[in-house]
């Protein structure tokens, strides 16, 4: 069953993200993220899962609304993907289980970690271009 | 039998929701929601079982006859064989 019916159908999807495009919010394989339907607008940092052109379900952050579209990126990646239609959108994260923990979206401490770290964004952007390029020269 | 180690179940807005995670996860990929009868049958099944010790469970705790018993076991068991989430 697609996500999205499965949202229509319980109000709700959970999931164990793969991946570490998320981090250090989300651990791949480890913590749970709780979706539901996704409102008509999303708003700034919201963390939304959306479908790519290529079918894959990504789940990432919000990090500015255009209009009917949105640019978004995740937590642990030094790109963003621009222009992202709110048709893509299938459903936003309202929060998710660390261990036995549930942690909301809407907490304060995640409000302003979610500020926070995209105000790091430039520093994140080229520490992790540094490392890359010398993890490519070691490599040599 | 038993749930392949590799599921936790989350508690949300009153549902009960099992998921894979870890190395489990790149499996399975879906979520199973269960609901009263499921949840305990679940819960049971963290442990080596068979349908006997599941149905009398049900009987326990619900007070159904033991024929309906057996058919909710037998109908929640083959969903969970039929989805891959059952250790032999």
């Amino acid at each position: 069953m697609e996500k999205s019916e499965i949202l229509k159908r319980e109000g709700m999807y959970l999931s164990t993200p793969s991946g570490n495009s998320m981090r250090p919010l989300l651990r791949g394989g480890k913590d749970t993220v709780v979706i539901r339907p996704a409102p008509d607008r999303l708003a700034r940092f919201d963390i939304c899962l959306y479908r790519r052109p290529d079918g894959k379900d990504v789940l990432h952050r919000v990090i500015r609304v255009r209009g009917a579209c949105y640019d978004i990126r995740g937590d642990g990646c030094d790109y963003t993907e621009h222009g992202v239609p709110h048709g893509r959108v299938i459903g936003v994260m309202e929060g998710f289980f660390r261990g036995q923990r549930y942690i909301p979206v809407s907490s304060c401490a995640q409000r302003l970690y979610a500020r926070a770290w995209n105000l790091l964004y430039p520093a994140r952007w080229f520490a992790m271009r540094c490392w890359r390029k010398a993890r490519r020269i070691l490599k040599k | 039998m038993k749930i392949k180690s590799g599921f936790v179940v989350r508690k949300v807005g009153g549902k009960s929701v099992a998921v894979a995670v870890g190395e489990l996860s790149k499996e399975f990929r879906g979520m199973i929601t269960l609901n009263d009868t499921a949840r305990l049958l679940w819960d049971r099944l963290q442990q080596d079982t068979d349908e006997m010790e599941l149905a009398q469970a049900l009987i326990e705790e619900y007070d159904v006859s033991p024929a309906k018993a057996a058919a909710d076991v037998e109908e929640m068991i083959g969903q969970l064989r039929a989805a891959g989430i059952l250790e032999a």
